[in-house]
Formats: C-alpha cells, sequence, structure tokens
C-alpha cells in the first residue's frame, strides 16, 4: 500500500494511524494528524484505518517567533 | 489597582511576550522564560522531520502558547495552521502571520485581515502580526482581533523601533493592546515603546541571539517594566529645542 505522508510517497504495510506513529516513534500526544485534509481528533488515531492513497500530514510545535 | 492587560480575557501580569526560535540549545528555553518573567511564549507549527524534537518539551507548564501562522503565504494557509494549532491542545491563541515576501518578511496586511476574519469566528482569540499601517490594524480590530502587533524593525533585524511615528499613530488610535512584535534589538528599544504606551513586546530573536540569552531576558523583563512604570507616572513636558534650559535648583539665595 502507498500512502503520501508529510509530501513524500511511501510504501508500507500500515494498518492504523497510531501504528503509523508508534513505527516513527513519534509521540501520539505531542502531534497532529491532517488525513486527505481534514483534523484527525486524536482519540480517532486508534481507529482510523489507512488506505491506499491516503494523503497524511503529521505536523507538531517547533522552535518559533 | 493592578496594572494587568488583557487578552481574550486572560490577565497577564508580565508584559514581555517571547519566543522560542533560534536558540543555541533549546534547553535554555525554561531558563530563559522564567529570567523574563514572560507567561506568553511562541512557536511555530511544521511537518515532523526525522530526527527533528518538537518544543513543546522545553515549555515551562505554566506558560500559555501563542501559536504563530509562520509559512502561512495565505489567509488559506494562515487558517489552517491555526486549525493544527488548535488541535495540538494548547488552547485557542493565535498569532497570525502571513508572508509572502521572502526577503524582506513583512507581513500581508490584506491575507492577515482575511485571516483574522475567519479564525475569529471560529472561535479564535487572534493576535494580528502586521505593518504598522492603520488601515490594516482598523480592519483587523474589526474582524475582532484581540489585540494588535505591529512590527518594530523588520523580523530578525535587532534594529530597534524604526516604525516609532506609525506605532505611536496606532496606539493614539485603536482600543485594541498594541503589543510591538519583531524587529526589537535591545532592552532600551522595548522601553522606549512601552514608555509611548504599547500594552506589550514580544522579543524572540533580541534575546535568542545575545551571548547570554538569560541575562539578556532578564534585562529586557526589566526594561518593559520601566518602560510601563515611565507610561504610568506621564512624563514631564519636553521644551522646545533652543528654548532654553530650565534650572532644577532655585534661581535665589546664593552664595556670592
Amino acid at each position: 500500500m502507498e500512502v503520501i505522508i508529510n509530501g513524500n510517497n511511501e510504501a508500507g504495510d500500515f494498518s492504523t494511524v497510531i501504528e503509523l506513529l508508534n513505527r516513527r516513534g513519534l509521540d501520539p500526544k505531542l502531534v497532529v494528524v491532517e488525513l486527505n485534509g481534514k483534523i484527525l481528533p486524536s482519540a480517532d488515531f486508534s481507529t482510523t484505518t489507512l488506505k491506499e492513497g491516503d494523503t497524511v500530514e503529521i505536523v507538531q510545535f517547533v522552535a518559533g517567533g | 489597582m493592578a496594572d494587568s492587560l488583557v487578552i481574550g480575557g486572560v490577565e497577564l501580569k508580565s508584559r514581555l511576550f517571547i519566543g522560542t526560535g533560534k536558540y543555541g540549545e533549546d534547553a535554555l528555553i525554561p531558563d530563559v522564560a522564567a529570567a523574563s518573567g514572560a507567561e506568553v511564549i511562541t512557536v511555530a507549527m511544521r511537518r515532523v522531520e526525522k530526527g527533528q524534537k518538537g518544543i513543546i518539551g522545553h515549555i515551562p507548564d505554566y506558560m500559555r502558547i501563542l501559536p504563530n501562522t509562520s509559512g502561512a503565504r495565505t489567509a488559506g494557509e494562515a487558517a489552517r495552521l491555526a486549525r493544527l494549532a488548535r488541535a495540538a491542545g494548547c488552547g485557542n491563541w493565535v498569532k497570525i502571520e502571513v508572508i509572502s515576501d521572502t526577503r524582506h518578511l513583512l507581513p500581508d496586511g490584506y491575507e492577515t485581515a482575511k485571516a483574522t476574519e475567519i479564525l475569529v469566528k471560529e472561535g479564535f482569540v487572534v493576535l494580528p502580526y502586521i505593518n504598522p499601517d492603520l488601515y490594516v490594524a482598523r480592519a483587523c480590530a474589526d474582524a475582532g482581533a484581540a489585540a494588535i502587533m505591529p512590527l518594530g524593525a523588520p523580523i530578525g533585524t535587532n534594529r530597534g523601533l524604526q516604525t516609532k511615528e506609525m506605532i505611536a499613530i496606532l496606539i493614539a488610535e485603536m482600543d485594541l493592546p498594541i503589543i510591538v512584535d519583531a524587529g526589537l534589538g535591545m532592552p532600551s528599544h522595548a522601553c522606549e515603546a512601552m514608555e509611548m504606551g504599547a500594552a506589550a513586546c514580544l522579543v524572540n530573536t533580541a534575546i535568542a541571539s545575545s551571548r547570554n540569552p538569560v541575562q539578556m531576558a532578564g534585562a529586557f523583563r526589566q526594561a518593559v517594566m520601566a518602560g510601563r512604570e515611565a507610561f504610568l507616572a506621564g512624563g514631564g513636558a519636553v521644551r522646545e529645542r533652543g528654548a532654553g534650559a530650565v534650572a532644577s535648583s532655585p534661581l535665589t539665595g546664593f552664595l556670592r
């Protein structure tokens, strides 16, 4: 399956969003996920499955002024 | 009566806001924050990159997060970033920053006012970062902004209060708090803005790029407090140049 994560095509065996975050070593409490242009509530991370061609944005707060 | 600043219904004791950008070592931030006395701190929102750590872990729990929309080139992009920031669960404040000129990094007033309108309707406490332009400030105020953040000089330049005359006009004409943001390079610049009646100052680069950021944060804290006190005290009359001096001591009773 291929999905677009932060602008990059990535192939992999992704099932749920939480699994994707875990595999990347990301703390689900510290990131925000947008799935196909819509913000995904963190409560739905473990129940939302990814489909072929999904566009995922994973963002976080970084240093800034 | 306590001299507090109210933004979006929240009472702030400190009139110095700080940023988290450009620190050589982000672990300095808690000490900088403590030395500054600031209660509000800015962050940006970006895609997660491999090996890049988020900033939240370095921000003391007592602080209020003010996410900016840096990276946005249009009102729509700013609104998207603001929504993502709110979804992070750190409150509903947002500093609107819409910039498409990559050399001078000047904010786009039209897009900023549009973003303000969109986000106020969605329940955000909106603090637009603008050129000190009265019409843009009014458009943002009409759209429901909680404060206006005019730049003192182009961002990151440490050049001081280059836009002084225009900021004075905003302070005189606007009912909203005027928070001078960007360009303030030394504590004297922040003090000058506060003496003029600015409600607060936001300082990032001047502190982060100094040799000793913790010490500089303390210096800015004192400067902002001094400027505020002086504004409240009200300065004495300034005599015209060439009008002659006025003695401070009696001109009678000399020992001749």
